[in-house]
């Protein structure tokens, strides 16, 4: 009987509930939804918020699939550039784009949209965060505001300059698939997003990171731009241009400089720092680490090579001016100095290392040809270029810089007929190449190259002001990311690299099959797995449309 | 006193585990109490030297010595049997057990009396009865079980007589024959009775061997034991002997080809990870196996473990056996039990193996002059005039006497696949001391296990020591005891099977013109290409070690409450502690260089704990109703943490300088996480046979995870069932069919293993993606917050049902064994980290969510055939096989595939998607174009829907003819899983010599040789080429399946197609073994008394159509979750070696 009672004892542990709480964990080293919302935190999600501008949203190492700078993008797919790298077949994907063989299901394309619309989600995130806090001082929750819109405003921009058809979601999670708001509409909402960054935005900033009042109307004055609202942009270009206080660095060279990362020439700028206790250095310049150019001081991954066409471009006829035969350059050439600030080539000194870059360099010479991406590489010797893996550097990617801003005015003045309007300031752009330090060769004795530039007397027609504006564009916008949207918006994408094709595939074998299909490529195709998994209308079709052509 | 025990109980758990612990001390202690020692009488020892008396002068003896009084009748019991009793000490229980073990007759103990009756269920074997004395001759010797234990009450018998006696416990005999008698007969229940030649010897040592598939076999099932013929469920056996010789680190690796359906995954390299897939892939994410060590659950790998530690292992494959671990069985259990020391004096064995190990079949790529050649064609095929910053611009291509304009490269005509691989050394030694008593044992064992890489700066050693006791206390109410093993390993390793990082994929793609060294003797490259040096990379990490140190071990006590019913709690550690130093020093070579060196730190540790109690009750009833029955309880914590820390830039790499506080501060980085679940589970089963005909078994498992939230409990049962056919009165057992017994098994298992805390949200800080230097600093950033994931507070417990019909036979008295197996297994609300539209961002692309379902259905077959063992000359063989179909049924609305994470598949596939899990498709089967021959001719090229093709060009299906090649043309080219799986294992046994062939395969698996990607293909052009590209496509060579060579591949022929996807079946001689047995005669001289020398070759030969290194590809070893979407992709794998060891074995 007593042991019955002993094993009743027994049984009893057996059966008695577990109680939750041994099962309950809470996670480590995370803030709950409601910590979140304290003031300090909520500076925290801000920060997320910008960290994502550099394109690295996950643990892996291939930011350049959704690189900040769009040099897949932007210059791969334009005449200005080559994929690069191993062989045609080293990051197929991208060779695939260089081609316009571009799928929906192509890596790059799915990441960028992804990465654009994380920006939007942790924007969206602060936004609502903020919108809800009460604690936080009224002041800096405006400002605050106005930072979010300003960065969900970027990112609309880089999808809908992109991709035109996108989804929308606003800060409340209201959700628009791109058959429910038309691309008008969403132009409409990146401009009350810089809108009303502007009004809130102080005109300076103590952290160099944070837009101020000016970034926001440069950025609106870029959206208008993109819309061919001449005299809005044109305005908004005069706010930025009299009020901003921006001056254009004296040297071209320096513009890329880690010093003038934040300076005078910057209006807006995604900020880059390594050796900052970061395991991996993503928070330097990750989207863009398959860029150094090889050689006996940088990795070779040989990848972002400039093209021949963007080299002859620089060619200068015997007034300084842009001699646009696209016949190969020479030794005895004149050429725009901007050329080897931009590009490395053989035999021109590169930065500041004592050696020049030589065609041993390259790492695929026979499919890639000789040159080596320059402009936006640090030089080996500076400690902001991080000489090991993953080989990046902590100078900020210039989204807007004010020579950009000044062409842009330059532009909406000629698209309203003000001829010597955009002269002038197509010359302030042009007379800095022209002023500033010549790269000079190994011994210091002189220019590295036979430079020679000139301003721009006065136009004698609209077409021939355009025709300027659009080489000097090239010329001063070159590797930056730039040149595809700018053929794209300017509605001369097919015709420029139609010809650039024929031409380039003497030189470049695997560019044979090419063509730039109009109607089509200009926008990338929305990721098939947006379409496949976007939802569907009550009808059962897919909430996302593809675009034409794809 | 009950109501405070009940409220405390309650409480239980809200304390977590301190309370737990003295509640438990606290309620063993009351059980002590009350298993006060009763009947002392019982347990009385008496010292009996008799020899040649009658049993009756036994009895009176015992009877003038103790308080008992034999009572019998007189009819039933030979009162005037011989006997000899030496006893010193024992337990009267002892001595009637010795006393009765060969007759007919047994007793039972009430009180003080004691009653012997006749038993007609034992079996009668012939008497050890001494009639008369004509001794002219004694005999002595010992009887032990093969290894070396010895055997008390074995008999002993002269052929032809009915004189024989008994052995005592130890095992010693000694028994006087007349001079003419010849052969001495030994038997023992369990064993292979054996005859033996006397041949004027005096002492005569016998080792019996246990009767193969012996069908009382008791093996370890869930928290209980059971008799192997009392199974109801599909449980595997493997015999450990047999395989524990072969030249692995890892007794996972053992077990290939040796249990149908079970198949070993590894990842090449010395201690690397190697897990099991027990009848297919039952999951998407983790399909490894629980191991069940001692009662101790883990899922990591047991590469710690030392196999020779190891006495039994089971695999419990369905869901009827698996689903008392309820929890975590899905993909089933190895159980493990480790070896006890046994009632012996103390005894002491060595063995040890040293061996060579050697790669084979190395591919053969393009020398030097042949890379030249082909490129040359390739320009002519592309229209391009050759000019090459190597070889020159001529009409054919040039080696030039160095490849750089400083001359310090002279070219070469380097092997790189030969120059990484060497033969290596791989030895293991182990020493196991193990003693007891009837209270007590004890074992102790050291082993030293040291594996070189056949990779060159690779290796892998560990060091293991256990100690395993167990005691007997109150009167044997109570055992208690610990099995503890502690180990420590040390690695040198280095990535293989991956596209970036590889090593080896570097040797297949470093050009052979490139030389190992420059004229200073530094490593040195190729100037155009971006391949590090592989052997300058071997050598530059050949001082990173990785070391683990892991205790694993349980202490228990079983008490018995009352008769029949034992209470056992059992608490078991797994402390693991792993630690990484790698330092990557500056070098120098052609286009690859480091300029300042880094190092590295990791520091992982993983504590687990796990307490179960659990309570047994077994009686017998009317003879007939055998019951069983079990209900415990089950908690469980498991805790991750880990470090990480690194440093640039110190001042030089030579060895002593490496730690962290030596190099520039300023790059210092650190990050840590920690992570920890709970699980806690009640279950039951009951066991009951009718009169071991009629077999049936109940289980349910409900298990709490801290993993999931609002649907946190789990139920899994299980029912089964089994008839022994033969055991039936209308069933002959003398016939053909000797035994025969029908299993059928229906159940439910679960699966929560997804990473802890999906179910809650929460911002967390993340050094690679939520910081931002918003103050323009270049050097530091401010902290951001992100969302941690999307949580899905729904989430619930994975769910596999397995039904399982089994057949057993037996032939010819049970030397002849056949089991079939069929079972159907479905996985259902597959845990699955759901993909999402990816304008829901990049950072979480996805939420856990329980959507899909998976099906495997299969065959399992096993043969074994067992010669007679008592014959000078036997053998065995066997043959099992598998078939298993895979498909997955669902993915839940809307989804129709998934596929390898992207976030990995830069660095493993180089962006490549190779495999596609889809809906009713087998999971990770090979998606990619069809190719469909080759363009003969241009005009051919030119008429068809591929814009830029020429002849040579594959040609790929349309195959939704819309006219145009592109990514809808795709489909599914193959799959990594096989048709069958095989082995088939023979042993013989020629007096002194013994012989093992183990054969094992696989059939109809496809294998995707992505390594195809940069060796068959010249639009990466400068890396070399395998030689089969010397056969490409060429006007002259138009009868090819290659492409023909192109820089620029306007084709694209490189894309993910069919033209990857190779034949993967093999047929491999595992092991061959030779080994010879000393004979006593010599043994003895070194006091042993078993000494073995074997020879022994590994993967000696392997007959396949599959030309990369090694048909066995196994898995991707970067993450559990993600490497089963990419089965069977070869990316340059760390091949298997072909070994050779010599070994010995001692026992003393």
């Amino acid at each position: 009987m007593k042991n019955i009672l002993y094993i009743v004892f027994i049984i009893g542990i057996f059966f008695t509930s577990c109680s939750d709480e041994f099962l309950d964990n809470e996670p480590y080293g995370e803030l709950t939804e409601e910590q979140v919302s304290a003031p300090e935190n909520i500076e925290a999600l801000i920060i997320s918020a910008y960290s994502i501008l550099n394109g690295q949203g996950n643990e892996a190492s291939n930011a350049f699939n959704s690189p900040a700078s769009n040099w897949s993008f932007g210059d791969v797919l334009s005449d200005d550039a080559y994929k690069g790298g191993g062989g045609t077949g080293d990051q197929n994907q991208i060779h695939r784009m260089e081609i316009y063989a571009t799928d929906p299901q192509i890596r790059d394309v799915e990441q960028k949209w992804a990465v654009l619309y994380e920006g939007v989600k942790r924007s969206n995130t602060a936004l609502n965060v903020l919108n809800n806090s009460t604690e936080i001082s009224e002041t800096l929750k405006a400002q605050r505001i106005a930072e979010m819109r300003f960065l969900r405003g970027h990112f609309y921009f880089e999808l809908i300059k992109l991709y035109n058809r996108v989804t929308y979601i606003d800060e409340n999670g209201n959700y628009l698939s791109n058959t429910q708001i038309t691309p008008e509409q969403v132009w409409g909402k990146i401009e009350d997003d810089f809108s009303a960054a502007f009004a809130v935005l102080p005109g300076t900033q103590s952290d160099p990171g944070r837009p101020t009042k000016w970034a926001a109307k440069a950025y609106l004055c870029k959206t208008y731009l993109y819309q061919k609202k001449w005299t809005e942009a044109s305005l908004a270009a005069t706010v930025v241009i009299d009020d901003g206080g921006y001056f254009l660095e004296p040297n071209f060279n320096e513009v890329f400089l880690p010093n003038n990362d934040n300076g005078s020439e910057v209006v807006f700028s995604i900020q880059y720092s390594i050796n900052d206790g970061s395991p991996r250095n993503y928070n330097g310049s990750i989207g863009d680490r398959l860029m150094p150019p090889g050689g006996p001081r940088y990795p070779a991954y040989g990848f972002f090579r400039p093209s021949q066409n963007l080299v002859n471009s620089f060619k200068t006829d015997i007034n300084g001016l842009p001699l646009l035969d696209n016949v190969d350059v020479t030794d005895t050439n004149t050429v725009d100095p901007r050329l080897d600030v931009t590009v490395g080539r053989p035999g021109i000194p590169y930065k500041d290392l004592g050696i020049e870059y030589s065609d041993s360099w390259a790492r695929d010479l026979e499919t890639y040809g000789p040159y080596g991406p320059k402009k936006r590489v640090m030089s080996a010797n500076d400690p902001n270029y991080l000489a090991s893996w993953p080989y990046v550097t902590s100078s900020n990617y210039l989204v807007i810089r004010y020579a950009d801003v000044l062409l842009w005015k330059a532009e909406a003045l000629i698209e309203l007929n003000d001829l010597q309007g955009g002269k002038t300031y197509i010359n302030m752009v042009r007379n800095r190449a022209k002023t500033g330090n010549y790269i000079q060769n190994l011994d210091n004795t002189g220019d590295a190259a036979n430079y020679l530039i000139e301003l721009y007397n006065d136009f004698t027609s609209k077409e021939e002001a355009i025709t300027a504006l659009r080489a000097e564009r090239r010329l001063e916008m070159a590797q930056e990311g730039q040149r595809f949207f700018d053929l794209v918006r300017w509605g001369i994408a097919d015709e420029v690299i139609n010809k650039y094709l024929v031409k380039e595939q003497i030189k470049r074998g695997y560019l044979s099959g090419a063509t730039f299909v109009a109607g089509k490529n200009e926008y990338m195709p929305i990721p098939q797995s947006q379409i496949d998994g976007g939802g569907t209308d009550e009808a059962g079709n897919s909430l996302s449309t593809q675009n034409p052509g794809y | 006193m009950k109501n405070p025990i009940r409220n405390r109980s309650l409480l239980l758990f809200s304390l977590k585990f301190d309370l737990k612990m003295k509640i438990t001390v606290f309620l063993l202690f009351i059980t002590l109490i009350n298993i006060q020692a009763k009947n002392y009488a019982q347990n009385t020892k008496i010292t009996l030297d008799l020899e040649n008396v009658t049993i009756e002068k036994v009895f009176n003896e015992i009877e003038s010595l103790t308080d008992f009084k034999f009572l019998f009748n007189r009819k039933d019991i030979d009162v005037n049997r011989i006997v000899s009793v030496k006893v010193k000490k024992e337990k009267v229980r002892k001595i009637l057990d010795l006393l009765f073990l060969t007759v007919p007759v047994s007793y039972e103990v009430l009180d003080k009396q004691i009653i012997l009756k006749s038993d007609t269920r034992k079996k009668t074997i012939p008497l050890p009865i001494i009639k008369e004395k004509e001794q002219q001759k004694e005999i002595t010797g010992t009887v032990t079980d093969n290894d070396g234990f010895p055997l008390p009450g074995a008999a002993i018998l002269v052929k032809g007589t009915d004189n024989g006696t008994t052995t005592d416990f130890d095992g010693k005999y000694s028994i006087t024959v007349s001079e003419n008698a010849t052969i001495l007969v030994v038997s023992f229940m369990g064993f292979s009775t054996q005859e033996i030649e006397i041949n004027g010897q005096n002492v005569i040592n016998i080792k019996l061997l246990s009767k193969t598939s012996s069908l009382d076999e008791v093996i370890v099932t869930g928290y209980t034991t059971e008799r192997k013929s009392d199974l109801t469920g599909a449980v595997a056996i493997v015999d450990l002997d047999e395989v524990v010789t072969q030249p692995v680190a890892d007794v996972n690796s053992m077990l290939q080809g040796r249990v149908a359906g079970v198949n070993v995954m590894s990842s090449g390299s010395p201690g690397a990870v190697t897990t099991l897939r027990i009848r297919g892939f039952s999951t998407i994410r983790n399909n490894d196996p629980l191991y069940v060590i001692d009662g101790v659950p883990t899922t990591t790998g047991l590469s710690l473990i030392n196999p020779n530690d190891i006495e039994s292992l089971q695999v419990l494959k369905d869901a009827s056996s698996a689903s008392i671990y309820g929890s975590r069985a899905a993909n089933g259990v190895v159980i493990i039990t480790t070896k006890k020391g046994k009632a012996s004096d103390p005894k002491f064995s060595f063995d040890m193996y040293l061996g060579s190990q050697n790669v084979s079949n190395l591919p053969d790529m393009l020398d030097a002059q042949e890379y030249g050649d082909v490129y040359w064609q390739a320009y002519e095929n592309d229209g391009i005039t050759p000019n090459h910053s190597i070889y020159g611009n001529g009409v054919s291509p040039v080696i030039p006497a160095f490849l750089d304009a400083e001359n310090t490269i002279p070219s070469a005509n380097t092997k790189w696949v030969e120059e990484i691989f060497n033969p290596a050394l791989i030895q293991s030694y182990n020493i196991n001391f193990s003693q007891g008593n009837d209270k007590s044992h004890s074992l102790f064992s050291l082993n030293y296990f040291d594996q070189e890489g056949i990779l060159k700066y690779t290796n892998f050693n560990r060091i293991t020591a256990r100690l395993n006791s167990d005691y007997k206390l109150f009167n044997d109410k109570v055992t208690v005891g610990e099995n503890l093993t502690v180990a420590f390993s040390n690695s040198v390793g280095t990535s293989t099977n991956s596209l970036l990082g590889n090593v080896v994929y570097d040797a297949f793609r470093m050009p052979s013109i490139a030389p190992v060294y420059d004229i200073n003797g530094e490593f040195t490259g190729y100037p155009p290409s971006d391949v590090q040096n592989p052997l300058g990379n071997l050598y530059r990490n050949k001082d990173n070690e990785r070391n683990n140190t892991k205790i694993f071990g349980n202490l228990f006590a079983e008490i018995e409450l009352i008769e029949d019913l034992k209470f056992k709690t059992n608490f078991g550690v797994n402390y693991t502690t792993f630690k990484s130093e790698k330092f990557n020093p500056t070098f120098e070579e052609p286009n690859a260089h480091r300029a300042i060196n880094n190092l590295s730190v990791v520091n992982n540790i993983k504590f687990d704990w796990v307490w179960s109690n659990t309570l047994n009750y077994t009686k017998t009833f009317n003879d007939k109703h055998n019951l069983n029955v079990l209900v415990g309880l089950e908690s469980i914590s498991n805790v991750y943490e880990y470090t990480t820390a690194s440093i640039q830039d110190l001042p030089t790499n030579e060895l002593n300088i490496r730690v962290l506080n030596a190099g520039d501060q300023g790059t210092q980085t650190n990050t840590g996480d920690k992570i920890e679940f709970t699980l806690f589970s009640y279950f039951g089963k009951i066991n009951y046979n009718y009169d071991n005909k009629y077999l049936f078994s109940a289980t349910l498992r409900r298990d709490g995870t801290s993993k999931l939230l609002n649907n946190r409990w789990g139920t899994f049962p299980a029912l089964s069932a089994g008839w022994r056919i033969s055991e039936e009165d209308f069933f002959n057992k003398e016939g053909v069919l000797s035994n025969l017994k029908l299993r059928l098994g229906w159940g439910k298992t679960g699966n929560q293993d997804i990473p802890a805390y999906q179910t809650v949200s929460g911002f967390s800080s993340n050094p690679y993606y939520s910081n931002y230097a918003i103050d323009g600093s270049q050097t530091s950033t401010q902290t951001g917050y992100t969302l941690s994931r999307i949580a899905n507070p729904d989430l619930k417990w994975e769910t596999t049902t397995q039904s399982n019909i089994g057949l057993e036979f037996g032939f010819l008295n049970n030397s002849l064994n056949i089991t079939a197996d069929y079972f159907i297994k479905n996985t259902e609300d597959l845990l699955l980290f759901q993909t999402l539209a990816p304008d829901v961002g990049i950072t979480n692309r996805g939420q856990w969510n329980n959507v899909g379902e998976m099906e495997n259905k299969g065959f399992e077959f096993d043969i074994n055939y067992q010669s007679d063992r008592t014959k000078d000359f036997n053998f065995n063989i066997g043959l099992n096989f598998a078939v298993i179909d895979n498909k997955l049924l669902s993915l839940g609305e809307g989804i129709d595939f998934i596929e390898t994470n992207p976030a990995v598949l830069h660095s493993i596939n180089f962006d490549q998607s190779t495999s596609r899990t889809a809906v009713g498709q087998p999971i990770a089967s090979f998606y990619g174009h069809v190719v469909d021959g080759i363009f003969q001719t241009d005009a051919e090229a030119a008429s068809s829907i591929q814009p830029n093709a020429q002849a040579g060009d594959f040609i790929f299906k349309d195959l939704n003819g819309d006219g145009i090649i592109d990514a809808e043309d795709r489909t599914f080219i193959g799959s990594p899983h096989a048709d069958i799986t095989y082995g088939i294992n023979f042993s013989a046994v020629y007096k002194a010599f013994d012989l093992t062939l183990f054969f094992q395969g696989s059939q109809g698996n496809d294998i995707y040789d992505l390594s195809r990607y940069y060796n068959d293909f010249f639009n990466l052009a400068n890396y070399n080429k395998h030689g089969r590209i010397l056969n490409a496509w060429t006007t002259q060579n138009t009868n090819t399946d290659l492409a023909r060579v192109s820089l620029n591949d306007l084709n694209n022929n490189i894309r993910p197609s069919s033209y990857y996807v190779q034949d993967g079946s093999y047929f491999r001689l595992k092991t061959f073994q030779v080994g010879y047995s000393f004979p006593e005669s010599i043994a003895k001289k070194i006091k042993a008394s078993r000494f073995r020398v074997y020879f022994e070759t590994y993967n000696l030969f392997t007959i396949t159509n599959y030309d990369g290194l090694d048909p066995e590809i196994g898995l991707q070893s970067y993450t559990s979750d993600d490497r089963n979407l990419d089965i069977g992709v070869d990316r340059g794998i760390y091949p298997s070696s072909k070994t050779f060891t010599f070994g010995i074995n001692i026992n003393f």
